[in-house]
Protein backbone atom coordinates (compact mmCIF):
# COMPACT_ATOMS: atom_id res chain seq x y z
CA UNK A 1 0.00 0.00 0.00
CA UNK A 2 1.18 3.41 -1.00
CA UNK A 3 1.75 5.53 1.71
CA UNK A 4 -0.47 8.62 2.20
CA UNK A 5 -2.79 6.58 -0.46
CA UNK A 6 -5.12 5.65 3.20
CA UNK A 7 -4.67 9.80 4.15
CA UNK A 8 -6.31 10.46 0.89
CA UNK A 9 -9.14 8.06 1.12
CA UNK A 10 -9.87 9.19 4.46
CA UNK A 11 -10.31 12.76 3.06
CA UNK A 12 -12.24 11.31 0.59
CA UNK A 13 -14.79 10.04 2.77
CA UNK A 14 -14.66 12.62 5.31
CA UNK A 15 -16.06 14.85 2.20
CA UNK A 16 -17.87 12.93 0.52
CA UNK A 17 -19.49 10.32 3.21
CA UNK A 18 -22.84 11.73 2.89
CA UNK A 19 -22.94 11.40 -0.47
CA UNK A 20 -21.97 8.27 -0.68
CA UNK A 21 -23.84 6.58 1.72
CA UNK A 22 -26.95 8.64 -0.10
CA UNK A 23 -25.62 6.74 -3.54
CA UNK A 24 -25.42 3.26 -1.91
CA UNK A 25 -28.96 3.43 -0.23
CA UNK A 26 -30.50 4.54 -3.58
CA UNK A 27 -29.07 1.35 -4.85
CA UNK A 28 -29.54 -0.86 -2.01
CA UNK A 29 -32.63 1.06 -0.42
CA UNK A 30 -31.50 -0.74 3.15
CA UNK A 31 -29.39 2.15 5.21
CA UNK A 32 -27.68 -0.43 7.24
CA UNK A 33 -26.46 -2.69 4.41
CA UNK A 34 -25.25 0.72 2.52
CA UNK A 35 -23.13 1.80 5.12
CA UNK A 36 -21.81 -1.90 5.15
CA UNK A 37 -21.17 -1.01 1.38
CA UNK A 38 -19.30 2.23 1.45
CA UNK A 39 -17.22 0.54 4.89
CA UNK A 40 -16.65 -2.62 2.47
CA UNK A 41 -15.37 -0.56 -0.58
CA UNK A 42 -12.85 1.45 1.73
CA UNK A 43 -11.83 -1.40 3.22
CA UNK A 44 -10.81 -3.41 0.37
CA UNK A 45 -9.80 0.10 -1.27
CA UNK A 46 -6.91 0.80 1.87
CA UNK A 47 -6.01 -2.67 1.75
CA UNK A 48 -5.37 -3.28 -1.80
CA UNK A 49 -1.89 -3.07 -3.14
CA UNK A 50 -2.86 -2.69 -6.46
CA UNK A 51 -3.39 0.80 -7.03
CA UNK A 52 0.21 1.60 -5.67
CA UNK A 53 0.40 3.03 -8.80
CA UNK A 54 -2.04 6.09 -8.49
CA UNK A 55 -0.94 7.61 -11.76
CA UNK A 56 -3.34 5.00 -13.19
CA UNK A 57 -6.22 6.28 -11.61
CA UNK A 58 -6.94 9.46 -13.15
CA UNK A 59 -9.62 10.81 -10.39
CA UNK A 60 -9.72 8.63 -6.98
CA UNK A 61 -12.62 10.56 -5.64
CA UNK A 62 -14.62 9.24 -8.85
CA UNK A 63 -12.77 5.71 -7.93
CA UNK A 64 -13.98 5.63 -4.88
CA UNK A 65 -17.67 6.66 -5.48
CA UNK A 66 -17.14 3.88 -8.71
CA UNK A 67 -16.09 1.71 -6.07
CA UNK A 68 -18.90 2.13 -3.48
CA UNK A 69 -21.25 2.13 -6.20
CA UNK A 70 -20.20 -1.27 -7.66
CA UNK A 71 -20.17 -2.81 -3.64
CA UNK A 72 -23.70 -1.77 -3.45
CA UNK A 73 -24.75 -3.12 -6.64
CA UNK A 74 -23.19 -6.26 -5.25
CA UNK A 75 -25.87 -6.25 -2.27
CA UNK A 76 -28.62 -5.39 -4.20
CA UNK A 77 -28.01 -8.11 -6.58
CA UNK A 78 -28.24 -10.42 -3.34
CA UNK A 79 -31.13 -7.94 -1.25
CA UNK A 80 -33.57 -6.69 -2.71
CA UNK A 81 -34.56 -3.15 -2.67
CA UNK A 82 -36.75 -1.75 -0.85
CA UNK A 83 -39.41 1.15 -1.68
CA UNK A 84 -39.19 4.72 -0.62
CA UNK A 85 -35.22 4.68 -0.46
CA UNK A 86 -35.06 8.45 -0.75
CA UNK A 87 -36.61 9.00 2.92
CA UNK A 88 -33.46 7.03 4.04
CA UNK A 89 -31.06 9.56 3.34
CA UNK A 90 -32.97 12.60 3.14
CA UNK A 91 -33.36 14.87 6.49
CA UNK A 92 -36.93 16.10 6.02
CA UNK A 93 -38.08 19.04 7.61
CA UNK A 94 -40.81 19.21 10.33
CA UNK A 95 -44.09 20.87 9.85
CA UNK A 96 -43.19 23.68 12.28
CA UNK A 97 -45.56 26.77 12.19
CA UNK A 98 -42.91 29.10 10.19
CA UNK A 99 -40.90 25.98 8.52
CA UNK A 100 -44.31 24.37 7.60
CA UNK A 101 -44.34 25.60 3.36
CA UNK A 102 -40.84 24.85 3.52
CA UNK A 103 -41.15 21.07 5.06
CA UNK A 104 -44.28 20.98 2.23
CA UNK A 105 -42.18 21.81 -0.63
CA UNK A 106 -39.74 19.23 0.44
CA UNK A 107 -41.59 16.57 1.04
CA UNK A 108 -43.70 17.12 -2.48
CA UNK A 109 -40.07 17.82 -4.22
CA UNK A 110 -38.98 14.02 -2.35
CA UNK A 111 -41.94 12.54 -3.94
CA UNK A 112 -41.41 13.96 -7.14
CA UNK A 113 -37.53 12.55 -6.81
CA UNK A 114 -39.11 8.84 -5.61
CA UNK A 115 -40.45 8.45 -8.82
CA UNK A 116 -37.17 9.34 -11.02
CA UNK A 117 -35.83 5.88 -12.01
CA UNK A 118 -32.62 5.11 -10.01
CA UNK A 119 -29.88 6.29 -12.42
CA UNK A 120 -31.38 9.94 -12.57
CA UNK A 121 -31.58 9.67 -8.80
CA UNK A 122 -28.55 8.82 -8.35
CA UNK A 123 -27.28 11.74 -11.12
CA UNK A 124 -29.17 13.92 -8.80
CA UNK A 125 -27.05 12.69 -5.97
CA UNK A 126 -24.02 13.28 -7.60
CA UNK A 127 -24.16 15.94 -9.09
CA UNK A 128 -26.25 18.32 -6.98
CA UNK A 129 -24.85 17.02 -3.77
CA UNK A 130 -21.50 15.53 -4.16
CA UNK A 131 -21.15 18.46 -6.38
CA UNK A 132 -19.18 16.24 -8.91
CA UNK A 133 -18.23 17.22 -12.59
CA UNK A 134 -19.95 15.21 -15.61
CA UNK A 135 -16.92 13.94 -16.25
CA UNK A 136 -16.74 11.96 -13.02
CA UNK A 137 -20.48 10.57 -13.06
CA UNK A 138 -19.92 9.26 -16.56
CA UNK A 139 -16.91 7.73 -14.88
CA UNK A 140 -18.71 6.40 -12.07
CA UNK A 141 -21.61 5.06 -14.57
CA UNK A 142 -19.56 3.92 -17.04
CA UNK A 143 -21.49 6.95 -19.40
CA UNK A 144 -20.53 8.94 -21.86
CA UNK A 145 -19.77 12.97 -20.40
CA UNK A 146 -22.62 14.40 -23.05
CA UNK A 147 -25.40 11.68 -22.00
CA UNK A 148 -24.75 12.44 -18.57
CA UNK A 149 -25.18 15.87 -19.01
CA UNK A 150 -28.31 15.53 -21.38
CA UNK A 151 -29.61 13.24 -18.85
CA UNK A 152 -29.15 15.84 -16.30
CA UNK A 153 -30.49 18.44 -18.20
CA UNK A 154 -33.97 16.83 -18.93
CA UNK A 155 -34.32 14.95 -15.57
CA UNK A 156 -33.83 18.68 -13.34
CA UNK A 157 -36.68 20.16 -16.12
CA UNK A 158 -38.88 17.36 -15.95
CA UNK A 159 -38.98 17.95 -12.29
CA UNK A 160 -39.21 21.39 -12.44
CA UNK A 161 -42.45 21.13 -15.03
CA UNK A 162 -43.65 18.59 -12.67
CA UNK A 163 -43.63 20.76 -9.85
CA UNK A 164 -44.92 23.46 -11.29
CA UNK A 165 -48.04 21.44 -12.46
CA UNK A 166 -48.22 20.41 -8.73
CA UNK A 167 -48.59 23.71 -7.51
CA UNK A 168 -50.40 24.89 -10.58
CA UNK A 169 -53.52 22.44 -10.15
CA UNK B 1 -53.05 42.33 13.97
CA UNK B 2 -53.55 38.64 12.58
CA UNK B 3 -50.13 36.82 12.10
CA UNK B 4 -49.70 36.66 8.49
CA UNK B 5 -49.67 32.64 7.48
CA UNK B 6 -48.66 31.72 4.30
CA UNK B 7 -50.95 29.83 2.21
CA UNK B 8 -49.27 26.42 2.24
CA UNK B 9 -50.30 24.99 -1.24
CA UNK B 10 -47.86 28.32 -2.29
CA UNK B 11 -44.78 27.90 -4.28
CA UNK B 12 -41.31 28.93 -3.77
CA UNK B 13 -39.92 30.62 -6.99
CA UNK B 14 -38.45 27.68 -9.41
CA UNK B 15 -37.97 29.81 -12.14
CA UNK B 16 -34.55 28.38 -13.58
CA UNK B 17 -32.84 25.19 -13.54
CA UNK B 18 -30.02 26.62 -11.00
CA UNK B 19 -33.00 27.20 -9.30
CA UNK B 20 -34.20 24.24 -8.89
CA UNK B 21 -30.99 22.79 -8.14
CA UNK B 22 -30.49 25.01 -5.23
CA UNK B 23 -34.20 23.79 -4.05
CA UNK B 24 -33.18 19.79 -4.30
CA UNK B 25 -29.53 20.94 -2.52
CA UNK B 26 -32.23 22.42 0.33
CA UNK B 27 -32.39 18.75 0.95
CA UNK B 28 -30.44 17.91 3.46
CA UNK B 29 -28.54 14.34 3.43
CA UNK B 30 -28.81 12.27 6.30
CA UNK B 31 -25.64 12.05 8.63
CA UNK B 32 -23.83 8.97 8.46
CA UNK B 33 -24.48 6.70 11.37
CA UNK B 34 -21.99 7.00 14.51
CA UNK B 35 -21.47 3.23 14.14
CA UNK B 36 -20.11 3.38 10.52
CA UNK B 37 -17.71 6.22 11.53
CA UNK B 38 -16.45 4.64 14.12
CA UNK B 39 -15.52 1.80 11.90
CA UNK B 40 -14.21 3.92 9.05
CA UNK B 41 -11.61 6.07 11.63
CA UNK B 42 -10.75 2.31 13.27
CA UNK B 43 -10.30 1.41 9.42
CA UNK B 44 -8.34 4.09 8.43
CA UNK B 45 -5.93 4.53 11.60
CA UNK B 46 -5.38 1.07 11.30
CA UNK B 47 -4.33 1.70 8.12
CA UNK B 48 -2.24 4.57 8.34
CA UNK B 49 -0.69 2.84 11.50
CA UNK B 50 0.77 -0.23 9.22
CA UNK B 51 1.57 1.49 6.28
CA UNK B 52 5.15 2.61 5.93
CA UNK B 53 5.49 6.05 5.49
CA UNK B 54 8.37 7.50 3.40
CA UNK B 55 10.28 10.21 5.06
CA UNK B 56 8.45 13.06 2.91
CA UNK B 57 4.85 11.48 4.55
CA UNK B 58 5.14 13.83 7.72
CA UNK B 59 3.69 12.00 10.42
CA UNK B 60 2.67 14.79 12.17
CA UNK B 61 0.11 15.39 9.64
CA UNK B 62 -0.95 11.78 9.49
CA UNK B 63 -2.04 12.29 12.91
CA UNK B 64 -3.46 15.51 12.60
CA UNK B 65 -5.65 14.25 9.51
CA UNK B 66 -6.44 11.17 11.55
CA UNK B 67 -7.43 13.50 14.48
CA UNK B 68 -9.32 16.08 11.81
CA UNK B 69 -11.62 12.50 10.38
CA UNK B 70 -12.32 11.61 13.75
CA UNK B 71 -13.17 15.23 15.49
CA UNK B 72 -15.09 15.72 12.15
CA UNK B 73 -16.96 12.39 12.68
CA UNK B 74 -17.50 13.46 16.13
CA UNK B 75 -16.79 9.64 17.68
CA UNK B 76 -13.66 8.21 19.09
CA UNK B 77 -11.88 5.04 19.00
CA UNK B 78 -13.31 2.45 21.46
CA UNK B 79 -11.76 -0.79 22.64
CA UNK B 80 -14.46 -3.38 21.08
CA UNK B 81 -16.18 -1.49 18.00
CA UNK B 82 -16.07 -4.42 16.37
CA UNK B 83 -18.59 -6.03 18.59
CA UNK B 84 -21.52 -4.56 16.00
CA UNK B 85 -25.37 -4.98 16.25
CA UNK B 86 -26.57 -8.48 14.93
CA UNK B 87 -27.81 -7.63 11.27
CA UNK B 88 -26.86 -10.70 9.77
CA UNK B 89 -27.68 -14.11 10.48
CA UNK B 90 -23.66 -15.77 11.39
CA UNK B 91 -25.20 -19.51 11.38
CA UNK B 92 -24.22 -19.75 7.69
CA UNK B 93 -20.28 -19.57 8.90
CA UNK B 94 -17.99 -21.59 7.01
CA UNK B 95 -14.83 -22.87 8.78
CA UNK B 96 -12.34 -21.07 5.86
CA UNK B 97 -10.02 -18.99 7.98
CA UNK B 98 -8.57 -16.22 6.04
CA UNK B 99 -5.63 -14.06 6.90
CA UNK B 100 -5.54 -10.14 6.08
CA UNK B 101 -1.69 -10.43 4.86
CA UNK B 102 -1.73 -10.83 0.83
CA UNK B 103 -1.88 -8.12 -1.81
CA UNK B 104 -5.15 -6.09 -2.80
CA UNK B 105 -7.46 -6.23 -5.69
CA UNK B 106 -9.10 -3.49 -8.18
CA UNK B 107 -12.03 -2.90 -5.85
CA UNK B 108 -13.72 -1.39 -8.41
CA UNK B 109 -14.64 -5.46 -9.24
CA UNK B 110 -17.47 -6.35 -9.05
CA UNK B 111 -17.84 -9.41 -7.62
CA UNK B 112 -17.32 -9.12 -3.90
CA UNK B 113 -16.79 -12.66 -2.89
CA UNK B 114 -13.65 -13.01 -5.48
CA UNK B 115 -12.27 -9.72 -4.95
CA UNK B 116 -12.27 -11.16 -0.90
CA UNK B 117 -10.62 -14.06 -1.90
CA UNK B 118 -7.78 -12.08 -4.12
CA UNK B 119 -7.30 -9.61 -1.06
CA UNK B 120 -7.17 -11.74 1.54
CA UNK B 121 -5.62 -14.81 0.16
CA UNK B 122 -6.06 -18.24 0.90
CA UNK B 123 -4.26 -19.83 4.27
CA UNK B 124 -1.74 -22.73 3.43
CA UNK B 125 -3.16 -24.48 6.60
CA UNK B 126 -6.73 -24.38 7.93
CA UNK B 127 -5.57 -24.76 11.61
CA UNK B 128 -7.02 -21.89 13.74
CA UNK B 129 -3.60 -22.10 15.99
CA UNK B 130 -1.16 -21.95 12.86
CA UNK B 131 -3.44 -19.09 11.49
CA UNK B 132 -2.61 -16.98 14.66
CA UNK B 133 1.14 -17.27 13.96
CA UNK B 134 2.30 -15.24 11.22
CA UNK B 135 5.16 -12.53 10.30
CA UNK B 136 2.77 -9.52 11.11
CA UNK B 137 4.74 -6.86 12.74
CA UNK B 138 1.53 -6.32 14.83
CA UNK B 139 0.96 -7.66 18.44
CA UNK B 140 -0.25 -11.12 18.53
CA UNK B 141 -2.12 -10.84 21.42
CA UNK B 142 -4.08 -8.03 23.27
CA UNK B 143 -5.56 -8.00 26.76
CA UNK B 144 -8.75 -7.31 27.20
CA UNK B 145 -9.79 -8.26 31.07
CA UNK B 146 -8.05 -9.27 33.72
CA UNK B 147 -8.40 -12.44 32.88
CA UNK B 148 -9.10 -12.71 28.78
CA UNK B 149 -6.51 -12.46 26.05
CA UNK B 150 -7.32 -11.75 22.63
CA UNK B 151 -5.20 -13.14 19.73
CA UNK B 152 -4.84 -10.99 16.84
CA UNK B 153 -7.77 -10.56 13.92
CA UNK B 154 -8.30 -13.94 12.06
CA UNK B 155 -11.40 -13.88 9.04
CA UNK B 156 -14.18 -16.50 8.65
CA UNK B 157 -15.83 -16.08 5.51
CA UNK B 158 -19.48 -17.04 5.45
CA UNK B 159 -21.39 -19.27 3.18
CA UNK B 160 -22.63 -15.33 1.04
CA UNK B 161 -18.84 -14.44 0.99
CA UNK B 162 -19.00 -11.56 3.95
CA UNK B 163 -16.01 -11.46 6.27
CA UNK B 164 -16.57 -11.54 9.88
CA UNK B 165 -13.68 -10.39 12.13
CA UNK B 166 -12.81 -13.16 14.98
CA UNK B 167 -10.58 -13.95 18.15
CA UNK B 168 -9.15 -16.44 20.03
CA UNK B 169 -10.27 -15.62 23.34
CA UNK B 170 -7.90 -17.29 26.31
CA UNK B 171 -9.44 -17.02 28.95
CA UNK B 172 -7.84 -18.05 32.45
CA UNK B 173 -9.99 -19.62 35.10
CA UNK B 174 -9.32 -19.85 38.91
CA UNK B 175 -10.33 -23.76 39.77
CA UNK B 176 -10.35 -25.62 43.27
CA UNK B 177 -9.85 -28.87 42.37
CA UNK B 178 -10.73 -31.52 44.89
CA UNK B 179 -8.69 -34.45 44.88
CA UNK B 180 -11.38 -37.18 45.41
CA UNK B 181 -9.20 -39.71 47.23
CA UNK B 182 -7.48 -37.22 50.24
CA UNK B 183 -10.38 -34.60 49.76
CA UNK B 184 -7.78 -31.96 50.07
CA UNK B 185 -8.90 -29.33 47.46
CA UNK B 186 -5.87 -27.43 45.43
CA UNK B 187 -5.99 -24.19 43.59
CA UNK B 188 -5.66 -24.62 39.88
CA UNK B 189 -5.71 -22.25 37.05
CA UNK B 190 -7.37 -23.14 33.60
CA UNK B 191 -6.82 -21.74 30.47
CA UNK B 192 -9.90 -21.74 27.83
CA UNK B 193 -9.66 -20.84 24.25
CA UNK B 194 -12.60 -19.89 22.40
CA UNK B 195 -13.47 -18.57 19.47
CA UNK B 196 -15.55 -14.97 19.34
CA UNK B 197 -16.77 -14.06 16.30
CA UNK B 198 -18.32 -10.55 15.52
CA UNK B 199 -21.59 -10.20 14.63
CA UNK B 200 -21.17 -7.10 11.90
CA UNK B 201 -19.46 -7.95 8.44
CA UNK B 202 -16.83 -6.06 7.39
CA UNK B 203 -13.08 -5.33 7.75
Amino acid sequence: MQPGHSTRLAEIYRDYRLSLVAMATNIIGCRHRAEDAVHDAFARMVQTRTIQSTAEIVDLVAYCFRSVRNSALNVAQKHSSQQGALRLYYEVQQSANDAGVAAAFQEELIALLEQLPLEQRELIVLKVHANLTFAQIGEIQNTPLKTVATRYRRTIEELRSKLEKVYDA
Amino acid sequence: MPEYEPEPTEMPSVDSLCEMESSIKSLALLPTTADLDKRMVELFSQAMSESKPLPAVKRGKRVELLVAVAASLLIGFGAGSWYGSSRVDTGAMSVGVRSTEEGGVDPTSKSSSGSMSKRTGDLESNSLAEATEGSNDRPQTKVVSRNTVLSRPLWLRSKEGQMYRSYIAHTKEDLLEVDPVTQKARAVQRVTPRIVISNTPGI
